[in-house]
């Protein structure tokens, strides 16, 4: 709508869009408050977790610690009480006294009370007892020596024995030992030692024991607090708890008894027979471990099965190429004759088998299982060439001179040719031509065939063409592969000289084209018959065609028709 | 204005879920809620287009040095500006805080429409001797007091309209209801 304008809104709907975003507001508030609670819950649970185990502990110890110095002031004021007929106002300044020396001095109060308590027991006078105890702390802090030894000390001395104060390692005058004054001993402890207690008590491990001893004196008015309740607690217990806990044991002590010989003899039973198992794991010792060893070598399993899996493919891989060498080798022996049938299937599967074991040798049933089978090929397949063969011969048919555009467009498809081919090629396929309706139709002996080959190859040298010693098929090949080759300078869609283009062979005898990859220019006939021998090779490799045996090689200019000679290899 | 607002509830829900069904009902209710605003807007082109100038010195043309309101000057009372300005939509608009859109209004955008519109509205009753509050005056005794063009035909069609489009809605509720019957059977 137009800033500015004035709108009257005539019809009003109702839209849930403003409604939504409130409620995703609330929503979104409802969670914030949620979280609020949630974190303020689990911080005050924290909190009052915290809050409650420091109660338990602090309730804990100060119960314990009221307990302990409870007995230790009614031991301290019995003390009071005997020797000094002290009273309970003597008695409570006593303990404020010793709850003040204890916090001044730094040493507890479990040493302070039996210190005074011995004390006041052999002087029989609160005050000097307090006296002494003061020197006390003085030697104590002056010799490291324990509150507890020096009281003791003391003791004896008091007592008449003041060469303790020696064993205490306490030098003092001889004449106040053998005069056994104790008046001028504690006199001389107390010079000796003055400050000693003080000034320890100001030292940082004091102090913190000063603090420490604060703290308990805190926890042990606490722990006073609880007394009455668990005394009541204890007393509720005593008159009513336990007599009823009795009075329902006597009554059910036969069942109980009954009950607990149960579980008697059923713990009996299981230790029996928890020694049964016991007995059983000595006498088969070596079958548990060897079970705990498998047991413990499940993940190295684990990890090694991918290994092992590996290898499985890997075997059934050389498998594989062992049944191929092993038909390479039925091959071999079908085109080598019947005497080499044996040999190659062992050499091969030798191979093969050697290749299973070890990865360098298997290349060697690779390379003998194409061999082999491309032997095994020209063998079977021969006729199949010679009538593919004859089908080309038939289109090459009839020239009178060289082959004409037309003539070669019958051969590759095309109506595209500017080259002509030399005579003495058209004279070399007539000759062809005429050997092999020889071979056909005659059928001889090879020896008057061979008499044939020798007059033809007479020819052939009064031509200027070198004579070869080969098979027909081999010679057949390289005719063709010299046609192709021109077929394709002649500017054949098959061939691109001098451009790296795909050349589409339909060699005789193959289900799949070949395609080669020409580089450069091919001036040659070797250049063709390598390339084609490599193509097939390879496709005989993986397995879609099988290689012929028989190279072809050829000499001579190319794209010309020049001379060529080929040969067996 | 109208102090009061009927809201339709179920619209777009209806109309959607109508579709499905039966898409000449759709087109039905859509022509009653487009014919009561194509009256509506009929109407407010009419008061404008009897009106030759609200005042005599009201020009009929843009100034050519306008020198008031921004420099763009005092706008023109340009009848066929007006009345194009003068037009329904059904836009819906922003939702307010009451949670309700507009399913069909009428908008008067042109400068002189709106203020032959609304001039005087907030100061109704003002005596003060200035050239804006005379104008407002002399307006609102001549045309009645704002609103004067598109909310008076609102105000006095929009029961008239409220209740033809509430029946047409009714109606594409029941067809709706009865197709949905259909489909349960």
């Amino acid at each position: 709508m137009a800033v500015g304008a004035v709108i009257a809104r005539i019809l009003t709907q109702y839209s849930d869009k403003g409604s939504k975003a409130a409620r995703k507001d609330i929503d979104k508030l409802g969670k914030q408050f949620d979280d609020f609670a949630k974190k303020t819950t689990r911080a005050f649970g924290v909190a009052a977790v915290a809050a409650g185990a420091l109660a338990i502990k602090l309730g804990k110890d100060a119960v314990r610690g009221a307990m302990e110095d409870q007995k230790a002031q009614a031991s301290l004021a019995l003390a009071l009480r005997n020797t000094t007929n002290a009273n309970d106002a003597v008695i409570a300044s006593t303990v404020s006294y010793l709850d003040k020396l204890e916090l001044s001095t730094g040493i507890n109060n479990d040493q302070l009370i039996p210190s005074l308590q011995k004390l006041v027991t052999v002087t029989g006078d609160l005050n000097v007892a307090q006296r002494l105890q003061q020197i006390a702390l003085d030697v104590s802090a002056g010799t490291t020596k324990e509150l507890s030894a020096v009281t003791d000390t003391f003791v004896r001395a008091l007592n008449g024995n003041l060469g303790a104060f020696k064993k205490l390692g306490i030098s003092l005058d001889d004449t106040i030992i053998k005069n056994k004054d104790l008046t001028a001993a504690f006199d001389e402890l107390s010079k000796t030692f003055a400050g000693q207690a003080a000034t320890r008590a100001e030292t940082f491990e004091f102090r913190m024991l000063r603090l420490q001893l604060a703290f308990d004196q805190a926890l042990d008015s606490l722990g006073y607090a609880f007394l009455p309740v668990l005394e009541d607690f204890v007393d509720t217990l005593n008159k009513n708890v336990l007599p009823q806990i009795a009075k329902w044991i006597e009554l059910n002590k036969r069942g109980l008894a009954e009950g607990l010989r149960s579980a008697a003899e059923a713990a009996l039973q299981l230790i029996k027979q928890m020694l049964k198992i016991g007995a059983w794991i000595v006498a088969n010792f070596n079958t548990i471990k060897n079970f705990a060893i498998l047991m413990a070598s499940l993940w190295a399993t684990a990890k090694v099965y991918n290994f092992i899996t590996a290898i499985g493919k890997l075997t059934l891989a050389f498998r594989g190429m062992q049944a191929a060498a092993a038909g390479a080798a039925v091959a071999g022996a079908a085109a080598t004759g019947a005497t080499g049938a044996a040999g190659g299937a062992a050499m091969a599967g030798r191979l093969a088998t050697v290749g299973a074991g070890a990865s360098t040798l298997g290349w060697a049933a690779l390379i003998a299982a194409p061999i082999a089978a491309a032997a095994y090929f020209v063998k079977k397949e021969g006729n199949k060439i010679r009538a593919n063969r004859a089908k080309v011969e038939t289109s090459l048919a009839g020239y009178t001179g060289a082959p004409g555009p037309s003539d070669l467009a019958a051969l590759t498809g095309t109506k595209k040719s500017k080259v002509k081919v030399d005579k003495s090629m058209q004279a070399y396929l007539d000759f062809l031509n005429k050997l092999q309706k020889v071979e056909d139709k005659s059928a001889k002996s090879k020896k008057e065939l061979t008499k044939r080959q020798e007059k033809y190859n007479k020819l052939l040298k009064d031509m200027g063409i070198k004579t070869t010693e080969q098979q027909d098929a081999i010679t057949q090949f390289a005719i063709r592969a010299n046609l192709l080759k021109q077929a394709s300078i002649t500017g054949s869609p098959l061939t691109s000289i001098g451009s790296p283009t795909p050349m589409n062979m339909a060699y005789a005898g193959m289900n799949q084209p070949i395609n080669v990859y020409v580089q450069g220019s091919v001036i040659s006939e070797r250049d063709l018959v390598d390339t084609i021998t490599k193509a097939q090779q390879k496709q005989s490799t993986i397995g879609t065609l099988p290689s012929s045996k028989y190279l072809g090689s050829g000499g001579g200019a190319g794209g010309t028709g020049g001379r060529f000679t080929t040969q067996v290899i | 204005m109208a102090d009061e607002i009927v809201v339709l509830t179920g619209i777009k829900e209806t109309l959607d879920a109508l579709k499905e069904f039966d898409k000449s009902a759709v087109r039905k209710f859509n022509k009653v809620i487009n014919t009561e605003l194509t009256n509506a807007e009929r109407d407010a082109r009419g008061i404008v287009a009897q009106i030759e100038t609200p005042m005599s010195g009201w020009r009929k043309y843009d100034a050519a040095k306008p020198r008031t309101r921004g420099g763009a000057g005092w706008p023109a009372w340009n009848t066929g500006v007006i009345v194009a300005g003068i037009r329904k939509t059904k836009a819906q608009g922003k939702v307010r805080g009451d949670y309700t859109t507009s399913a069909g209004a009428l908008v008067n955008k042109s400068a002189a429409g709106a203020i032959f519109e609304v001039a005087g509205r907030k100061m109704q009753g003002s005596f003060a001797r200035t050239a804006g509050s005379q104008f407002v005056r002399t307006l609102s005794a001549r045309f009645k007091p704002a609103s004067r063009l598109i909310w008076r035909v609102v105000d006095k069609d929009r029961a008239k309209i409220e209740k033809n489009v509430e029946n047409a809605l009714n109606e594409a509720k029941a067809e709706l209801q009865r197709h949905l019957d259909r489909e349960r059977v």
